[in-house]
């Protein structure tokens, strides 16, 4: 059965009726834009070019969304050592916990539970976009990253030395933005606060820092995930501006000292700003009164002694 | 993140801007072309003359200046992160934007109440007009709660905010810069394309008709209907 | 480099007004009748001495209305300028709220009809026009109308500035008090202040009849010319949020018709007709000091009789009946030839485009202590001895200067003797040709001033030339362009929303 388009047979009648009324010799010196047309065009291109992780490289895909938590050859993270996973586990049952890992444990499958306490609890998010597919891809990808010497996803080395005060130092810098990222991202005081950091505190779009190294658990896990910020706000930002090896070092040394000095969390806006802004209006508002003092108010009241 | 919410992201974040652009170019162009005698702001200084300026003055300044902060920022991202580098200059900025937020604030309220009280200008005020103080009350209201409960606002709206922006400028739009952000940030940016898809319809028309020949033209205007002279 | 147009321009002889609001109430019912319109008086007539309409509005100091002159000695507007435009535009700090001028009110009058039966009379309150509540009337367009409320209104009238302590207190004394009527409507100024602060460029002069008009569609509500007017000749429609002024009832005069407040001027007291001037001088006129202004903007106006004049505004597309009835105006005869027509404060430097024959106050005597006393013995006392003292009538229509003023005056007076010798005979024809000859003025012209004031009729006082509308829209556009195009569509109405 022919296609049938509501829209085209409308048009079709359209015309047919305006060569019939004449109205073509009429209307044709005056065409109208045809906006709404246009309209349509601008709006299906909106709908379809909504981005979605699907398209993207296997690799890139797993340094953006696996990277936080596991390597291949670089010791266990938050998550397991992913090296040789697929001789751990048959490839089925392996696609099955990544693309739900909450089912298989609460179905109560004992090695599922098992990597549950060997994670101390953390059950790994079930990753938008994630589906069997790429379940397979990534599973070979692990595989061929297996074989070689070193993986390209053996992870970030961090030095096990206790860090010294300059490290600490450099690394305030970094997190307050006085020493700029290499690659453009935005500091992190931007949205993060942490215990010590000046007058007003840091940002809180983000978590507070200050516990961060021990929520963490530690150096290795916190610079992995620094190696590519996993959560939905810093993935966008940092995917196209990674913090380089020297920087996450720094962030580290300063995050650990932070956690160490033992300073509490504090999630209350800062009464300072609001304060202060407060009293820029005010000023504002003193100024414009001034600026304008000769403003008119009113003739006829005064004359006739109406209270102005 | 559940499927629903995901959902309602793309709605609000990649097709709800364009429909709100669609609606802000199709609409203006009509009024300006059907009904040019509508497109200004209906003044009221004529039947309250000393309340308005507490209002009028206050607003007005107070919002030109936020808006160009907002827009500068979206043009020269990297510029503002690189102003914020020194914590000093990231608070004076910060200081800044929320003294003019608290400024445009009080003038809002200050056009409320005056609109509310008096009963001459409660005459010239049309059902668009409340809707619309209710729309920038809610989007002057969110800005301040932003600045203050999720700061660095000019550093992150540069980082994160600014290339979802430009992915809809792009018409392909990346909304995983913003899905995550807290309820208050996504009010506002949904309530500033309600207040543009509402703009049309609305008072507001008169931002497009600045009196921007202003400053060039002659002194005196003569318009010849006969023979045509240079005036 | 000569630029030559045509202004219609009016005379108003005001020892011939009595003050009836005849004009104001034409004008009303013709056009100001409308919602947001009804506190506007295109035309209206002021008692003077008196604050005027809306309240002292020649008190520049505070309404901030027409040019000054600045250290450069251009004139630049008081209210404005194209770098204040913008930081004012919100709040215009020159802006005088409707309370400067009155609430309009109506009367419950459907009270009288409908009050249920009680024990009083029903009563028809006063409504506010503008929301519909009960109120007070604390004001109205005309409230200090012959010189109601004289203590407070007329003894706050701006232009007593000029006087000495005792003539304001002769202007205040029982028995001695004067006032006369001052009907305004706008001047359709040569350089007007509101057309140069419109931001939209919304309004606009005629070129070729010189009308003063808004143009509707491009008025913004910036509210810029409600403050640039000295004569706040531009009203607010509060309703609309468009301003609107006297159109000099452009309609009319398009088809041959008096404007509505001159057609139905019961003293006859107003006069239009065309005057040929030179544009090219607009600026420099208005540059003048206070005491050149008078002159200046009289030497403006062009002698329509001179072949090279007539030749150079054909040049410039004035048509051949234009001239013809600019040579015919009235306006042209009072203002440049016999010079008895005085612009209204020509210090504001619209250079306005109205005239104003200034009145002689004859009463000469006054009460005091129960006798009457003669302030002269002569038939007419001498100018000085006025009631209406001349500082009062410089202030108004002199930039402060007596001269012009009392060489108007002493011609109208000369000219009373001169019809009083042929009439009645008190006075001898010897006596009244020196007087004639003592303010400059020939037997002939006399008797050609006596007949333009006193026996006028409607085509003597109304000299209104074509205007040739026919060739306007065929210079705009092709009369066969709309051909089976036009017939049915749209015209939006004045609306918002």
């Amino acid at each position: 059965m022919k296609e049938f388009s509501p829209l085209r047979s409308r048009r079709a009648v359209f015309f047919t009726w305006r060569k019939q009324v004449g109205l073509e010799a009429i209307t044709s010196s005056r065409p109208r834009p045809r906006v709404m047309g246009w309209a349509m065009i601008l709006l299906s291109f909106g709908v379809l070019h909504v981005e979605t992780a699907m398209g993207q490289e296997t690799e890139a895909y797993f340094r953006q969304n696996c990277m936080s938590c596991h390597t291949v050859g670089g010791g266990r993270l938050v998550g397991p050592d992913l090296k040789n996973v697929s001789k751990r586990k048959d490839q089925e049952w392996l696609i099955e916990f990544v693309t739900n890992p909450k089912g298989l444990i609460d179905a109560g499958d004992a090695y599922a539970l098992a990597m549950k306490d060997a994670a101390r609890g953390v059950i790994m998010p079930k990753i938008p976009g994630l589906d069997k597919a790429k379940a397979a891809a990534l599973l070979e990808l692990i595989s061929r990253e297996s074989v070689l010497e070193k993986s390209q996803f053996a992870g970030l080395h961090i030095t096990d030395e206790p860090f010294d005060a300059s490290d600490i130092a450099r690394g305030r810098d970094i997190f307050t933005g006085s020493l700029p990222l290499e690659n453009g991202g935005a500091s992190c005081l931007s949205c993060h606060h942490v215990t010590d950091i000046g007058l007003f505190g840091g940002g809180k779009l983000g978590p507070d820092l200050t516990r961060v190294y021990e929520r963490m658990l530690g150096r290795k896990n916190l610079a992995s995930w620094l190696l590519s910020p996993a959560t939905a706000t810093m993935r966008p930002v940092f995917q196209a501006k990674p913090l380089t090896s020297d920087e996450i070092e720094g962030l580290v040394a300063y995050l650990e000292d932070v956690a160490k000095a033992g300073g509490a969390e504090d999630a209350t806006p800062s009464l300072m700003l609001f304060l202060l802004g407060l009293a820029g209006a005010v000023l504002g508002l003193m100024l414009v009164d001034s600026i304008w003092s000769y403003r008119f108010r009113a003739v006829r009241r005064p004359l006739v002694g109406e209270i102005v | 993140m559940s499927s629903f919410a995901h959902y309602l992201d793309q709605l609000f974040f990649a097709v709800f801007p364009f429909v709100a652009m669609v609606i802000f170019f199709l609409v203006t162009i009509q009024r300006y072309r059907g009904r040019t005698f509508t497109f200004s702001s209906l003044s009221s200084q004529f039947l309250e003359n000393e309340d308005h300026f507490w209002g009028m003055v206050p607003f007005h300044f107070g919002i030109i200046f936020v808006l160009i902060g907002h827009v500068v920022a979206f043009l020269l991202p990297a510029q503002i992160l690189s102003w914020n580098a020194s914590p000093i200059r990231l608070i004076l900025l910060e200081l800044t934007g929320m003294a003019l937020a608290l400024f445009t604030l009080v003038g809002l309220l200050a056009v409320i109440i005056r609109r509310v009280s008096s009963s001459k200008v409660r005459v010239v005020t049309s059902p668009s007009d409340w809707v619309l103080y209710l729309l920038l009350l809610v989007q002057v209201a969110s800005g301040v709660y932003v600045a203050l409960f999720h700061p660095w606002g000019s550093s992150w709206f540069a980082a994160a905010v600014v290339p979802w922006l430009w992915s809809l400028v792009k018409l392909s739009p990346n909304i995983s810069y913003i899905a995550a952000m807290p309820f208050a940030v996504k009010l506002h940016i949904v309530n500033a394309f309600i207040v543009i898809a509402f703009f049309p319809f609305t008072r507001l028309v008169h931002i497009l008709v600045l009196p921007n020949p202003y400053p060039w033209r002659k002194t005196q205007v003569v318009r010849w209907y006969g023979i045509r002279r240079t005036a | 480099m000569i630029d030559v147009r045509s202004q219609i321009s009016m005379v108003f002889h005001l020892d011939k007004c009595i003050g009836c609001h005849t004009c104001s109430v034409a004008c009303k019912n013709v056009w100001t009748d409308r919602k947001g319109t009804e506190y506007m008086w295109w035309n209206n007539v002021e008692t003077k001495p008196g604050t005027g309409f809306p309240t002292k509005w020649e008190d520049q100091d505070k309404y901030r209305g027409g040019w000054e002159l600045n250290s450069n000695g251009d004139p630049v507007l008081k209210s404005t300028s194209r770098a204040r435009i913008i930081a004012n535009i919100f709040h215009n700090p020159h802006m005088p709220s409707m309370d400067d001028y009155y609430e309009p009110w109506t009367y419950e009058y459907d009270n009288l009809f409908n009050a249920p039966e009680g024990a009083d009379q029903p009563t028809a309150r006063p409504i506010s026009m503008v929301t519909g509540e009960y109120m007070d009337i604390k004001a109205g367009p005309n409230w200090d109308d012959d010189l109601g409320g004289s203590k407070l209104y007329a003894a706050n009238d701006p232009n007593l500035e000029g006087l000495t302590p005792e003539q304001r207190m002769q202007l205040q004394a029982i028995e001695r008090l004067v006032f006369f009527y001052f009907p305004r409507i706008c001047n359709h100024c040569l350089n007007p202040a509101c057309v140069a602060s419109c931001p939209s460029g919304a309004l606009y002069k005629r070129g070729e009849d010189g009308i003063v008009l808004v143009d509707q569609k491009r008025c913004r509500a910036w509210r810029s010319c409600i403050s640039a007017c000295p004569y706040k000749k531009v009203y607010f429609n509060w309703f609309t949020g468009k301003s609107e002024k006297c159109i000099l009832c452009f309609p009319r005069l398009e088809t041959g018709q008096a404007p509505a407040c001159f057609h139905s001027c019961v003293g006859r007291i107003r006069y239009l007709g065309v005057l040929l001037y030179d544009a090219s001088r607009i600026e420099e006129v208005a540059a003048r000091k206070d005491s050149e202004l008078i002159e200046a903007h009289r030497s403006m106006i062009l002698d329509p009789f001179d072949p090279e004049i007539m030749a150079e505004a054909q040049r410039s597309g004035i048509h051949e009946s234009v001239i013809e009835s600019a040579q015919k105006s009235p306006v042209y005869k009072m203002v440049k030839e016999w010079k008895i027509a005085l612009p209204p404060h020509i210090e504001y430097r619209t250079l306005p485009m109205l005239f104003y024959v200034p009145p002689l106050s004859p009463v000469m005597s006054r009460k005091e202590d129960g006798t009457i006393d003669q302030v002269s013995t002569d038939l007419f006392h001498s100018l000085d001895d006025s009631r209406v003292p001349l500082a009062y009538l410089a202030q108004l229509f002199g930039a402060g200067n007596q001269a012009p003023i009392r060489f108007a005056l002493e011609k109208l007076k000369a000219i009373r003797l001169y019809r009083r010798a042929l009439t009645v005979g008190d006075v001898t024809e010897e006596a009244a040709a020196k007087l004639l000859q003592r303010a400059e003025c020939s037997k002939e012209e006399a008797d050609a001033i006596y007949r333009l004031t006193t026996l006028c009729t409607f085509d003597d006082r109304f000299v209104i030339p074509p205007m040739h509308r026919e060739e306007a829209i065929e210079m705009l556009q092709d009369p066969q362009e709309r051909k089976q195009s036009a017939g049915f569509g749209f015209l939006s109405g004045p609306r918002r929303g």
